[in-house]
């Protein structure tokens, strides 16, 4: 019955070597060099600049508010202070977050368990912070918003600024739970989909994986 | 001698092209979803390949290092993201790869129909041990114990006989 196997694989094997793969010639090796060099600057170019964008956008606004606090008085002040604070804290856990994500991927040569270990605890960061989108990110911003609008209306209680200050409130809501839900729906349709592949890939290994060499 | 880590990148991203390009085309034949997503797959593999070579620290053989990153790759490339990432690849890469690409044997083709039906890891081990990869190349590429890769393969090949098999009886 081995017997048999062995002279199976065997006919598989030979089977298996006749085939002839691609043969890439000098020429195509430096052109593809240069595409995946040129790939390769560009896509980095664009994370460098997503980072940059993200933090600059977060701390225009604590500049811009910043201002605003200095301008104001009183209440408003305070509540300027509340939404600078919220948005330093803000651009605070995005960098983080970068920071964190980057870290989570080993370094060197590393087998294909431990890099879809990797792989999946970098999805389940994600689907953390998505999911808790609302106290890290969104509770912070409209928190110090409100704060802001609210001083204002206290500092200033006319008809208007009060009025103003009502028909707001639901746009800030909603804008809030849009965004809240943006972030549900991609835990919903992509990250957790893909974590359940990855975790039936990890369930491919056996336990014991790695104990005896 | 210092030696010059974009040079020594781009020298081994040479040594992976002119002699293990097999690796790449016979992984994404075994992965690929479906027949459309090769050229996809090709060019996702090729990037792959340039961006952890760096990670490369020569702790396995060259052509080893390569199985585990084209495995890892293929087992978690989504064609979305792929679109999404590298909508603006050049052309040219998946062209220059694809036209490279050899006339199959039918045989061989259904070999590699019945592997794309093996769970996963059991594809990734049948390629490397046709490729005559021993268990500890195995091993330290998957992160499967050499007792566990033998087990593994054992059961790999039984059902990669029975699905050869039964393709026969189907076309007969």
């Amino acid at each position: 019955m081995k017997q048999t196997d062995d002279a199976k694989w065997h006919d598989l094997s030979r089977l298996w070597d006749q085939q002839s793969a691609p043969d890439l010639p000098e020429t195509e090796i430096e052109s593809l060099l240069g595409s995946v060099r040129r790939h390769h600057r560009a896509f980095r170019r664009s994370i460098f600049w997503r980072d940059i964008r993200e933090s600059l956008v977060g701390l225009l606004l604590a500049a811009f508010f910043s201002y605003v606090a200095f301008s104001e008085t009183g209440y408003a002040r305070a509540g300027a202070c509340v939404l600078v604070a919220a948005c330093v804290g803000v651009t605070v856990a995005f960098c983080w977050t970068r920071f964190r994500a980057r870290r989570i991927r080993p370094a060197g040569d590393h087998d294909l368990r431990k890099e879809i270990e990797a792989s999946l605890a970098e999805v389940e960061f994600q689907i953390c912070l998505l999911r808790n989108v609302r106290w890290w990110y969104l509770m912070p911003l409209a928190f110090g918003l409100l704060a802001w609008l609210f001083g204002s209306v206290i500092e200033s209680p006319t008809l208007p600024s009060v009025v103003g200050f009502v028909l707001v409130l639901p746009i800030i809501g909603l804008v809030f739970a849009w965004v809240e839900r943006l972030n549900h729906k991609a835990i919903r349709e992509d990250l957790s989909p893909r974590a359940e592949s990855l975790q039936s890939l990890i369930d491919q290994f056996p336990e014991s994986a790695g104990t005896d060499h | 001698m210092n030696v010059n880590p974009d040079q020594l990148r781009e020298e081994r991203f040479r040594t992976c092209l002119r002699e293990h390009a097999g690796i790449i085309w016979k992984v994404v034949h075994a992965f690929r979803p479906k027949p459309e997503d090769e050229r996809a797959l090709y060019q996702e593999l090729i990037l792959r390949i340039w961006e952890t070579l760096p990670r490369f620290r020569g702790e396995s053989n060259l052509s080893t290092w390569m199985y585990g990153v084209a495995f890892r790759t293929a087992l978690q490339w989504r064609r979305r993201e792929s679109r999404h990432r590298r909508a603006r690849e050049l052309n040219e890469l998946a062209d220059s790869l694809t036209a490279n690409t050899p006339e199959t044997d039918p045989r061989i083709e259904a070999l590699y129909a019945a592997i794309r039906r093996l769970p996963e890891m059991d594809r990734s081990l049948v390629i490397m041990q046709l490729d005559g990869c021993t268990y500890r190349e195995m091993a330290k590429s998957t992160g499967l114990s050499e007792s566990n890769v033998g087990a593994r393969l054992s059961r790999a090949r039984d059902q990669l006989y029975h699905l050869l098999q039964s393709e026969n009886h189907e076309t007969n």
